[in-house]
């Protein structure tokens, strides 16, 4: 299974993940992952939009930016995220391990 | 001054020094298209490559390899075969031989699967306890011959 996160906000479930498509995507939109040590502001957020393209592609950029306010532990969300967002590059180099994938939980608190 | 020389906005470290060259920033997406192909011999499907799950990849790689040393092995059986096969028919390509018959194919495939390995042992098995019982047999009637 790739590395998925899941969550329910505002009743709704949702289903974080990166395909190869949506990696693509978001580097032909300027995305560069690369620079996130220099622009953490801009591409946390947007690291965080990218997740929602392969499941929930429609959801409008304002409920995102609502989403990302709301979850807690911050940097340690934005690390999975990065693995996440490495998951599809990785599968295609790496030899099959069961064991190091996981899926992550989140709760939000409210 | 050139139009390249004020264009785009990536730092002299991130295009490598100059924007004449290409930038050393690496995109994941050139790679993904560069694989589709590999992958899609593989037998894995457009779509699958690159709207589903991207640990699909890692599995039919692994698949690739099981095929690849299922073939080998096959290969392999068909060359034991043909040798067999070589040295049975060798009386009669030999001109010098006495014996110009040729041996007999062998009866059955060569068991690969455990159980037809333990059948073939049974069967072998049988067929000598049969021949042991007509030996008994045919002695057993030589004797009785004898008090006739």
């Amino acid at each position: 299974m790739a590395k998925q996160m899941t969550f329910t906000y505002d009743g709704k479930e949702y289903t974080l993940e990166f395909t190869r498509r949506t990696v693509k995507q978001m580097e032909d939109e300027g995305f560069v992952a690369q620079d996130i040590d220099r622009k953490p502001m801009t591409l946390l957020p947007a690291l965080f939009a990218g997740a929602f393209k392969a499941h929930h592609r429609f959801v409008k950029q304002d409920v995102i930016d609502e989403i990302y306010k709301g979850m807690p532990r911050k940097e340690e969300l934005v690390g999975k995220l990065a693995e996440m967002y490495n998951d599809p590059i990785a599968a295609l180099m790496e030899e099959p391990d069961e064991k190091s994938v996981k899926n992550v939980e989140w709760e939000t608190n409210w | 001054m050139g139009n390249e020389l004020v264009t785009g906005s990536d730092s002299p470290a991130a295009t490598g020094g100059g924007n004449r060259r290409k930038p050393v920033v690496s995109r994941y997406g050139e790679t993904f298209e560069n694989l589709c192909g590999y992958y899609m011999s593989l037998g894995m499907s457009y779509h699958d490559y690159w709207d589903g799950d991207c640990e699909m990849a890692r599995y039919y790689r692994d698949m690739d390899e099981k095929v690849k040393e299922r073939q080998n092995e096959t290969l392999w059986l068909q060359g034991l075969y043909f040798y067999e096969a070589l040295l049975d028919a060798s009386p009669a390509l030999n001109g010098m031989s006495r014996k110009h018959k040729p041996l007999p194919y062998r009866k059955s495939p060569i068991p690969i699967t455990e159980a037809r390995s333990r059948q073939e042992e049974e069967e072998k098995n049988q067929e000598k306890l049969n021949a042991g019982m007509e030996a008994m047999k045919q002695m057993m009637a030589g004797v009785n011959q004898k008090f006739k």
